[in-house]
């Protein structure tokens, strides 16, 4: 009941003309940043900080938290339209998003991406109401056994989950982690395969190199395998009531929605594992235990809608431990820290007792911000699927450019650049030969974590690998992945039993 | 991605197969050596900076080996068409330095529409001058991001 009343009282504080105009502002350019491939919701952030010290905290923090929502729902954009992925998490939302497009079918696949956004962060940022500093303290019970035991049984699940092919799935699992150890890592601070190039010493950056993979070895396929919209009567299947959700669309991604909701704000609370984890692990989950599991990856929209929801629940879930404890769970709610510590504000266990009215105001605002991101997402879906009519003599050119910008605004690097050049024609090949790019990126993202948690834990315990067992979170998760590793190849050899056992009876 | 999967599945380039299969085995084979002899494995009681890349690169170099040894040589219809967005794109990026990011991205739209996809010149030069206005006015003047100006408008300035 306290909860509902200091809830009530954030909205009577955050519910102002003000404020909403100050959220309906911050989602929308937040769905532009985040549709720009290179920039992501810490660059939005970092941006309109300093725009927000003149106004009242509240509507300040309103503003950057309606941003922040509005670049989770941005983010799937060009990952749904263009294959390119707006950011790191989205990489999983174009596996199915992209498909969707091909088959003519974006508006939906659109509209799902933001209706089960808004389905995951609401249920993301009513966990974090209700249950904000019990959940805070569920995350700090992970401690670097457990996160490495956890980034470990996504790494594991990526090459198995992701293509037809399971073992060219875990190559490409393989070459991400590979790509991933080149530079200074923070275990270690010793320089690896740098080369003696500058360039390498803080490693590969993220972005050029899914900008390349993703966006411009797709400008390479579409030089040759062209779509003509018009042929294909795309005008016709691409208005605003040909991308509405029928009731059964809408039945079946709704538990997907919802699954992946809590398990998504669950990801996020833990330090470090961000939205990208909670993303993955969502989809794998809907692939295990969701209907259609089989057919994730072909062009489904409950694949669209376990990614997008499991992303925006985890950008929820890492308010959590920046709220409760004063730890920032992802590198925007670093930043968030940073303009919250400049208006004055200590954030930590004590901001609930001294700072009532800011804090159940930004929560409150977080409602209001995922109102106002849905209600801008939504509006701008008839002018976005329009993009798939471009015929591609315009979208080639025009996408490699923005392949080349995007790659250059990151680091304001011309290194990044021919990076990206490369990326995209060797993942060109790969594709060719038939190896997934998708779990190359997930592990390349996901290892410098890996690498940080064993080598932390491995400190800790002094060298004793036990640590991994006494500690049951972990153990239960290492259990999980032998589980992982070793159900196709029992599976398998099941199959084959029993087909020799009939091929017997038959003799 | 999967438009290659869809459209042009079944006969291809068994060398492009063949070719990625090595490289992946090259690589892992150099990750996994410099790995083991140059950055250390195991050290101060926990993995060393060598640790993973001898994992990962021992891991794709004897996946790669069973990858030959099953000889699937299955590759999508490619062809070196494919590539000429990416030349042409390499040689727009060369020019960068001497005409600056938007005017160089702005030559590479209006050039690539008249004389590879045949288009009008007047719609090449409408779409190119907007392509590049967008880009200026978003990424240069609103979000500040410092292009390289350029040798040739530097003269001018």
């Amino acid at each position: 009941m306290d909860i509902l009343q200091s809830l009530m009282l954030g909205f009577a504080t955050s519910l102002t003309f003000s404020n909403i105009l100050a959220a309906l502002v911050g989602a929308s350019l937040g769905i532009i940043v985040g549709a720009i491939p290179g920039l992501g919701s810490v660059t939005g952030i970092a941006l309109l900080l300093p725009l927000t010290f003149q106004m009242d905290p509240i509507t300040g923090i309103i503003m950057l938290g309606a941003l922040y929502y509005g670049c989770m729902y941005g983010g799937s954009y060009s990952a749904i339209l263009l294959n390119i992925p707006g950011d790191a998490p989205a990489v999983v939302t174009s596996l199915d998003g992209y498909p969707l497009s091909q088959q003519g079918r974006g508006g939906k696949a659109l509209f799902t991406a933001n209706i089960s956004s808004f389905i995951g962060g609401t249920v993301g940022i009513i966990m974090l109401t209700f249950m904000g500093p019990i959940l805070a303290h569920v995350g700090l019970m992970f401690g670097p056994a457990e996160v490495a035991a956890l980034i470990l049984l996504a790494l594991c699940s990526i090459g198995w989950l992701l293509g037809d092919n399971p073992v060219k799935g875990l190559i490409s699992t393989f070459i991400g982690v590979m790509l991933a150890t080149i530079g200074i890592g923070t275990a270690f601070g010793q320089p690896r395969f740098t080369f003696d190039s500058m360039h390498l010493l803080n490693g590969i950056s993220f972005i050029p190199l899914v900008i390349g993979m993703f966006g411009l070895s797709q400008v390479l396929v579409m030089m040759v395998n062209r779509v003509d919209p018009a042929a294909q009567g795309l005008s016709s299947r691409l208005g605003l009531k040909e991308s509405l959700l029928d009731r059964q669309e809408l039945r079946s991604i709704l538990p997907a929605s919802l699954r992946s909701g809590v398990l998504g704000n669950l990801v996020g609370i833990l330090p470090g594992a961000g939205a990208t984890t909670g993303s993955f692990l969502s989809y794998v989950l809907q692939k295990k235990v969701g209907r259609n599991g089989s057919e994730l990856g072909k062009g489904r929209l409950e694949g669209v809608a376990a990614s997008e929801a499991g992303n925006n629940a985890a950008a929820a879930g890492s308010f959590a431990p920046l709220l409760s404890l004063g730890i920032p769970g992802s590198g925007t709610a670093a930043v968030l820290l940073g303009g919250l510590m400049m208006w004055g504000l200590q954030p930590g266990p004590l901001l609930f007792q001294t700072n009532p009215d800011f804090v159940w105001g930004l929560i409150s605002s977080m409602y209001l911000g995922n109102v106002m991101a849905v209600l801008a997402a939504l509006a701008i879906i008839p002018f976005l699927v329009k993009l798939l009519l471009i015929p591609a003599s315009i979208m080639i050119p025009v996408i490699a450019v923005v392949c080349v910008v995007g790659s250059y605004s990151v680091n304001n690097s011309m290194f990044d650049v021919w990076f990206m050049l490369g990326a995209g024609v060797v993942a060109f090949f790969m594709t060719a030969a038939r190896y997934p790019i998708a779990p190359l990126l997930l592990a390349f993202v996901l290892t410098p974590r890996l690498e940080t948690s064993l080598r932390q834990a491995l400190d800790i315990s002094r060298g004793d690998p036990m640590i991994f067992l006494r500690s049951p979170i972990a153990a239960t998760l290492l259990t999980l992945i032998l589980l992982f590793v070793l159900y196709p190849l029992g599976k398998k050899l099941f199959v084959a039993a029993r087909q020799r056992r009939r091929k017997a009876t038959a003799e | 991605m999967s438009s290659v999967n869809q459209a042009s599945a079944g006969s291809g380039r068994p060398w492009i197969s063949l070719l990625v299969t090595l490289g992946i085995i090259a690589m892992g084979l150099a990750w996994a050596g410099f790995g083991w002899l140059q950055y250390g494995v195991w050290m101060h009681n926990g993995p060393g900076a060598g640790f993973f890349p001898l994992v990962m690169g021992l891991g794709a170099a004897l996946l790669g080996g069973y990858e030959l040894l099953r000889r699937r040589w299955a590759t999508d219809r490619v062809g070196l068409r494919n590539l000429w967005p990416a030349v042409a794109m390499g040689m727009a990026v060369a020019t960068i330095p001497l005409f600056g990011m938007v005017l160089a991205m702005t030559l590479f739209i209006v050039l690539w529409m008249a004389l590879i996809e045949r288009q009008p010149w007047l719609k090449s030069v409408v779409i190119g001058a907007c392509t590049g206005g967008v880009i200026y006015l978003l990424f240069g003047l609103w979000l500040m991001v410092a292009f390289p100006p350029g040798a040739l408008i530097e003269l001018f300035r």
